[in-house]
């Protein structure tokens, strides 16, 4: 079983066995608009929870992506380097950005479940 | 992630706010007025569209200016590096406002009228307009009025398609040469349609009276062929096109000369050297400029956007980007930015510093995108 919680920054991580997936919200995909550059950590980055981690660029400007979580980059998503639209098209699935092993779980508690991201958005 | 700007509630409405609010436009401050960054499909798609079909703008915020009185020719040449002499009745020209030092005060349009009445009009960038008005208040004598047409909508529709779509309301602009205007009635009112804009594809801007406005972008609009589109789009429109943002790529810092607009000085004028700034200008001819506005193209997919640093090969900074981010059209990043002279090396290899990565570029002649005006049928 995976859960997914939210950051109040947008980010999103889908928790599994040892390790939590990536990405930003369809609403903060749907904000940005037009996604056409994804800058990835490298794996092996280790990062503390709310460090810069990696940079989203859509037509207009560009934005930091913080790491919900503390923890060390295991993996990335290549697919967003030929194709960042991804980010828009499925921000929850294919537009992940990475996984990371995470060193605290405890952290997780400081961040939102699906219900109150939706509430959280709807301000 | 940080959050989306919204904007303040008391700004300027342009007379198509009713128009943004139904498209759903995501609506944004610029200007001091409320304006749409895009609509609902988003920018890629409105900047494709424009050029394959015919976008519709509003411009509205943009400051349409008129000035009256005898002689008037002769008094703004004082100001403005043009020939009327030069310009056939009802042409347009593009060129600059510029200071005592040959700075750019503000860039604009400037119409010769139809016939031989005393009247100029001008369009002016919208954050410039008092900047504007009190320059040529305090350079031209009492005899002549300055007047802001603050009841006028300007709304820009752009395109392969512009032509024959406008044609159907306004019948005769398909015949209009480029970089004319002319004066044409639309629900029984005056508008002035001119044959130019700001994106390097055909097309046309219309001052019409703003209430009337409405209903003249909707029967534009009824045409499925045109959509609406967002400064998000007009951006990446007018940087593929490689023309200059006023505030970004030219301003108070730079002359015309480094910005590559020396094509728009009369040479006429240049010779007789009687215009506010020409000395400077002059000097900066002969001797040639410090820097230079060149394109860049980033060899990564990599977005450099304005604030950038140039660097060569040794790290060392030579210039700086002042407009930068995606071309839709050729499907990779683009920017423009100043660079020193004496750098622009035979490889024209430079370096754009994106968050502490040096990024190899190449530097390239201006526009990225060739422009489609009409060059007649």
């Amino acid at each position: 079983m995976s859960s997914i919680f939210y950051t109040k920054e947008h980010e999103w991580i889908r928790v599994n066995e040892g390790g939590g997936v990536v990405g930003i919200s369809a609403y903060a995909s749907e904000q940005l608009g037009d996604v056409v550059f994804v800058e990835l950590p490298e794996n092996g980055f280790k990062a503390n929870q709310g460090d810069n981690i990696a940079v989203v660029e859509s037509v207009k400007a560009a934005s930091e992506v913080y790491s919900p979580v503390s923890g060390e980059v295991i993996k990335t998503n290549e697919d967003l380097s030929v194709s960042p639209e991804l980010v828009n098209e499925d921000p929850i699935g294919k537009g992940w950005f990475f996984e990371i092993k995470i060193s605290n779980p405890e952290e997780l508690q400081k961040l939102m479940n699906e219900d109150s991201y939706k509430k959280f958005i709807e301000g | 992630m940080s959050e989306a700007v919204g904007y303040k509630e008391n700004l300027k409405k342009t007379p198509l706010y009713k128009l943004h609010k139904e498209n759903n436009a995501k609506l944004v401050e610029f200007s001091g007025h409320i304006l749409p960054i895009q609509y609902e499909t988003g920018i890629l798609n409105e900047h494709n569209h424009t050029r394959d079909s015919a976008g519709l703008f509003d411009v509205s915020h943009m400051g349409q200016i008129k000035i009256s009185g005898g002689l008037i020719f002769e008094a703004l040449e004082k100001i403005l590096p043009l020939s009327f002499s030069e310009m056939k009745h009802g042409q347009i020209k593009y060129t600059q406002l510029l200071n005592k030092d040959g700075r750019i005060i503000d860039d604009l349009m400037v119409y010769k009228p139809l016939n031989d009445s005393n009247h100029v009009r001008m369009v002016v960038n919208a954050d410039c307009i008092q900047k504007d008005l009190n320059h040529l208040s305090s350079n031209l004598n009492n005899n002549f009025r300055v007047e802001l047409l603050n009841d006028r909508a300007l709304i820009a529709l752009q395109g392969p398609l512009a032509a024959n779509i406008l044609n159907q309301y306004i019948p005769g602009v398909v015949d209009m040469p480029f970089m004319t205007f002319n004066i044409s009635i639309f629900d029984g009112e005056k508008v002035l349609v001119s044959r130019c804009g700001y994106t390097g594809e055909d097309g046309y801007e219309i001052s019409i009276p703003g209430r009337i406005s409405y209903s003249l972008a909707n029967k534009i609009l009824s045409n499925k062929e045109v959509k609406l589109i967002g400064l998000g789009a007009r951006d990446s429109l007018r940087m593929e096109a490689g023309l200059c943002l006023y505030g970004h790529d030219i301003d108070l810092n730079t002359t015309p000369i480094e910005a590559g607009l020396g094509w728009t000085l009369s040479k006429k004028r240049l010779k007789q050297g009687n215009f506010l700034g020409s000395k400077t200008i002059k000097k900066q001819i002969n001797k040639g400029p410090g820097k230079i506005l060149v394109g860049i193209k980033p060899l990564a997919k990599i977005p450099a956007r304005e604030g950038t640093t140039i660097h060569d090969s040794d790290g060392k900074e030579i210039g700086i980007v002042t407009s930068g981010g995606y071309s839709p059209s050729l499907k990779v990043p683009i920017s423009i930015g100043y660079i020193k002279v004496e750098k622009l090396n035979e490889s024209q290899k430079v370096f754009l510093k994106v968050r502490e990565k040096m990024i190899p570029s190449t530097c390239t002649n201006l526009p990225f995108v060739s422009h489609k005006y009409f060059k007649g049928n």
